[in-house]
């Protein structure tokens, strides 16, 4: 058995410890919000937080992760509310396909918590790691700039 | 079933009519920074306009717009499908490389709405023609910079270099 906490929660799993984190996210809890887009660690889709950084959840062994604090984008809202940040994905129009959408929001998420005001600069990097071919970055970045002040 | 709509005439046994009922208009303007040591192209602002009849959705519109015209950006600079004995060669995200968000330029776009009464709600199709801009405006802006024309792509550092030294 393998215990962590997802978004907070205590879970344990009964998994091989070479089983892709990803994949006990998706398949063995049943929380689909983290997507697989490429299985190879270049896209970012996949992207989840352990302890607090952020990780490709696809290159992540399920037995590395025992005793950490795992977040995903399940874990955004706040008593059935979206947060700020998704809100403001979805009123820029910052998802077209959606499979970059989760591992995006992690990573900003991220961003913004460590930096409340960053600038396009920093956004642009922070979402270095995340791939998407639908928006041209544009909406994405935008959306991310506008939750400057709304943050902490 | 398909009916076709009063205006749109198309014969189907002589093929001849209207075979494009709705053509759209864009154009692109791009600046890029050539670096003539390395042979590295950066493109750092564009902008697209984009005729697409009515704009139903006008952010839709604009990202479908943004982001097609980023790969038309990629088509132009990194991207190539490299073949061998009729097989990809980088058939994956490690070795097809497409731009992240730090390799987009600034995008923005301009919408010039013109209605089409053939279209639903008057808007006319505008997924291909976001790709096909970036490609010309760049490769004119590589010659604006260098004097050099470009007639294969992707843009890369090989080919920029090797044009340039002879």
């Amino acid at each position: 058995m393998i215990s962590f906490t997802v978004n907070g929660k205590h879970v344990s799993v009964d998994a091989p410890g070479a089983r892709r984190l990803l994949d006990v996210l998706r398949e063995d809890l049943g929380m689909t919000g983290t997507k697989e887009g490429c299985g190879e660690g270049e896209c970012g889709a996949c992207s989840v937080l352990i302890d607090g950084e952020v990780v490709n959840s696809c290159l992540v062994a399920a037995g590395q992760v025992g005793g950490c604090e795992v977040s995903t984008v399940e874990g955004l809202e706040r008593n059935s509310e979206l947060a700020p940040l998704q809100r403001a994905f979805i009123e820029f129009g910052a998802a077209q396909c959606g499979i970059c959408t989760p591992g995006m929001l992690m990573a900003a998420q991220t961003l913004l918590q460590r930096n409340p005001d960053p600038s396009l600069e920093d956004v642009r990097t922070a979402i270095g790691g995340n791939l998407c071919r639908c928006t041209g970055y544009t909406k994405i970045i935008e959306a991310i700039l506008a939750c400057r002040t709304q943050s902490s | 079933m398909y009916i076709q709509p009063d205006t749109i005439h198309w014969d189907e046994e002589r093929y001849r009519g209207d075979a494009y009922a709705a053509f759209a208009f864009a154009c692109v303007v791009v600046d890029v920074d050539v670096d003539i040591d390395t042979g590295e192209v950066r493109v750092t602002d564009l902008v697209a306009a984009l005729d697409p009849g009515k704009a139903i959705h006008p952010v839709m519109v604009e990202g479908q717009l943004e982001g097609g015209v980023l790969q038309g950006v990629g088509y132009a600079t990194i991207e190539e499908m490299k073949t061998e004995d009729g097989r990809f060669v980088n058939d994956r995200l490690a070795t097809y490389i497409i731009p992240t968000s730090l390799d987009a330029p600034q995008i923005k776009t301009v919408l010039v709405e013109n209605p089409y009464s053939g279209g639903p709600s008057g808007a006319k199709g505008i997924g291909e023609i976001p790709m096909d801009c970036p490609a010309p405006a760049i490769i004119a802006a590589i010659h604006d910079a260098t004097g050099v024309w470009l007639d294969e792509l992707p843009a890369t550092p090989e080919r920029l270099l090797a044009a340039l030294s002879s």
